[in-house]
């Protein structure tokens, strides 16, 4: 075990090797890149066997990545912003052919105007792609999510693709310290056991993907992916769990609390920002408000039953969404008040869109935030729309 | 007529049941029914396939987009169909409904099978359309003189609204034929009479089960698969109405044929020419289109 000053990027990297991930294939983007330059240089090096495909887009990035995971290696990818979308296709083909591969989304404004700075609306808008979506607030969370998605990944209840996620520059360019595990323990966490539903084997030749007419089995296949997103939440508690157990961290579950019981108001937020709330809700503290913060790291699958329970114990629930749905709003709000409606006993939805195309949040700007919250509740207001904040 | 008037089409791919079905809803717009619909049911697109197609119509405006399961009337183009398996095709027929068939030959007609109160029509499209030439890349037309007999059955489009349908629908120098066919069907449909014993129960309305195997999702893999195997979709052969044979004098062995066969039907025999398998040949005219040699020539198959 040792403990290394590394770029987020890095530490995807590292988890990456450390997976013993047999198969990349990926195309560079900012900020991304930092992720495939690493692991080219581990396989160079010899601290990494694996096959590395470099490819002339993101679409092939992700087939590539179909065709390895289909002869049963461990597969991974990273990407983000136009890449993504560009990929989007293969993205539904990976979920749908139920393959465990993982890909890291170095979240990246999609233009134009050009920008390449954070924002999580590149992996929110494959939202209904089938993969699962983790979120990860800092380096070490995002080391450790990359290990857990493998587990996840591979559970034979599960067999989706992970997406994990973490802002491009304000983790992928910046350094922190990261725990490096042991290798046996990972090995140990993680073994790898290839998939048994779907392998291509030349002597053995099938074809997948076949027609399904409408009154084939599509419709169950679609719910066979729902049963296993469902399936997902419980895999994701106990592997998280069992993380702890043996490497002593905890990120949270589903859903990681900070001082919600008594809260009046909860910041509810993914990402970075959900790691500065939780210093926001100490400034406040202080100054005696009742504030508590919610990290959302799973957002698909979505932790509805889990929302409610923390919801149930608060009067106003404050959103900062860092992506936005022009004409709708922030999906995490959206989908926060879609899980709480017609259930007895739940609090006031406050949403705020913020840090758009890498637009820094400081910690003031959150602390302030949380305090129109608290107005809100003590003068017995209504939600008014969208929060936009330090709009010019 | 009360409520909403549904048929059903059965044909095969290239039979033209979708343009007839098409063509059934102008004319019965123009014959005065407010609410006509046409739907074509799209399957897998294979030449020769069985393949249906729908219509509804009615005085008010019509708003249900399903396929139709219990129609009123049905029409069947190819009389293979019908030989081939007669409980799918009349499956949902509704009492005192139609069954409009394309010359069933007696032995068919003898077995058949109907609701109670169901009238039976025949009319000899296939000849009609040879006469006429009725015929695109090869194959008759078969679904457009089935529209005549159709208006005789049901009275419900007279033959002058089917005549400007189609005078809408096609260019000036098809429409003769088109019209001339739907005359002549017209003129030559017959109801048939059946004996008492031939009347059963209505059969209830279903969709054919393709993977009878699998009842439950439980049943089901994470992802379907499957492996190589012959003739998984059954015996194609049985779709053929032409036979594409091949006259080895003219054949270069250029096996151009065995390439463009989509359903991989022809092989290659020890002194390197094609042949034709024709349990699975599915009578589609690809190769016959294909051969340089104009070797391959397409006969009424006599099955
Ligand atoms: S395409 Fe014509 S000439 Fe060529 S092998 Fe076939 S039948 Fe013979
Ligand atoms: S042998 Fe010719 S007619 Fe028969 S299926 Fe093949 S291409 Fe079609």
């Amino acid at each position: 075990m040792e403990t290394l000053i590394l770029t987020g990027n890095h530490a995807v990297a590292y988890a990456v090797k450390m997976a013993r991930v047999q198969f990349i294939s990926c195309y560079p983007i900012t900020p991304q890149t930092g992720i495939v330059e690493k692991l080219s240089d581990f396989i160079l090096n010899g601290e990494l066997e694996a096959v590395f495909v470099p490819v002339e887009s993101e679409h092939s990035a992700m087939a590539a990545c179909i065709g390895a995971s289909l002869t049963g290696v461990r597969t991974f990818t990273a990407t983000c912003s136009h890449g993504l979308a560009y990929m989007h296709e293969m993205v539904h083909w990976a979920s749908a052919t139920r393959l465990p591969i993982i890909m890291a989304v170095v979240n990246r404004t999609i233009g134009p105007p050009w920008n390449i700075w954070a924002e999580h609306g590149d992996s929110i808008s494959q939202r209904d792609t089938g993969w699962i979506q983790l979120y990860t607030s800092n380096h070490q969370e995002a080391f450790d999510t990359v290990l857990q998605a493998y587990k996840v990944a591979e559970d034979p209840d599960v067999l989706l693709p992970v997406m994990v996620c973490l802002e491009g520059f304000v983790l992928s360019h910046t350094v922190q310290p990261v725990v490096i595990p042991n290798q046996e323990d990972v090995d140990a966490f993680i073994p790898h056991e290839p998939w048994k539903h779907i392998i291509i084997d030349v002597d053995n030749p099938i074809t997948h993907g076949n027609l399904q007419m409408p009154e084939d089995w599509f419709y169950e296949f679609r719910f066979l992916m729902h049963r296993a997103m469902e399936a997902a939440k419980e895999k994701i508690v106990r592997c998280s769990k069992d993380f702890e157990k043996t490497f002593g961290r905890n990120h949270g579950h589903l859903v990681e609390e900070y001082k919600c019981d008594g809260a009046d108001v909860i910041l509810l937020s993914m990402g970075s920002l959900a790691d500065q709330a939780k210093v926001a809700v100490d400034v406040l503290r202080d100054e005696g408000y009742k504030a508590g913060a919610l990290k959302l790291r799973a957002f698909r699958p979505f932790p509805e039953e889990e929302l409610r329970r923390v919801a149930k114990k608060t009067k106003c629930i404050l959103v900062i969404d860092r992506n936005l749905s022009p004409g709708k709003g922030g999906a995490v709000a959206s989908e926060l008040k879609a899980a709480l409606y017609g259930f007895k006993g739940m609090p006031m939805v406050l949403e705020c869109v913020a840090g758009l195309g890498g637009r820094d949040v400081t910690l003031e700007e959150e602390v302030n935030l949380m305090k129109q919250a608290f107005k809100v509740v003590e003068e017995g207001g209504e939600p008014s729309g969208i929060i936009w904040l330090g709009l010019k | 007529m009360n409520g909403i008037f549904e048929v059903r089409w059965h044909g095969r791919g290239g039979q033209g049941i979708v343009t007839a079905s098409k063509i059934l809803a102008i004319a019965a717009f123009n014959e005065g029914f407010v609410g006509v619909q046409s739907i074509p049911w799209i399957g897998a697109e294979r030449r020769g396939a069985q393949i249906e197609a729908y219509n509804r119509i009615s005085y008010a405006p019509i708003l249900l987009h399903s396929q139709v399961y219990a129609p009123n009337a049905v029409i069947v183009v190819d009389q293979s169909i019908l030989s081939e398996n007669s409980s799918t095709t009349i499956r949902g027929l509704k009492k005192n409904g139609f069954l409009v068939l394309n010359a069933a030959h007696s032995n068919v007609l003898s077995s058949l099978r109907v609701p109670e109160g169901c009238s039976v029509y025949v009319v000899d499209a296939t000849s009609i359309c040879l006469e006429l030439g009725l015929q695109v890349a090869g194959l008759e037309i078969l679904a457009i003189p089935m529209l005549g007999a159709f208006a005789k059955a049901t009275d419900l489009v007279s033959i002058k609204s089917l005549e400007n349908a189609i005078k809408s629908f096609f260019e000036a120098d098809s429409v003769k034929k088109n019209v001339d066919a739907i005359l002549k069907a017209y003129w030559s449909t017959r109801k048939v009479h059946l004996k008492p014993e031939q009347y059963l129960s209505p059969i209830p309305p279903s969709k054919p089960v393709r993977i009878p195997e699998i009842h439950h999702w439980t049943d089901l893999p994470p992802v379907p698969t499957s492996t190589p195997s012959k003739g998984s979709i059954g015996k194609t052969g049985d779709w053929r109405t032409h036979k594409p044979v091949v006259d080895r004098e003219k054949c270069s062995k250029c096996l151009f044929c065995w390439m463009y066969c989509p359903e991989a039907a022809i092989n290659v025999d020890s002194d390197g020419f094609p042949e034709i398998d024709y349990d699975y040949c599915k009578g589609c005219g690809v190769c016959f289109n294909e051969c340089p040699r104009e070797a391959i020539s397409m006969l009424v198959d006599e099955k």
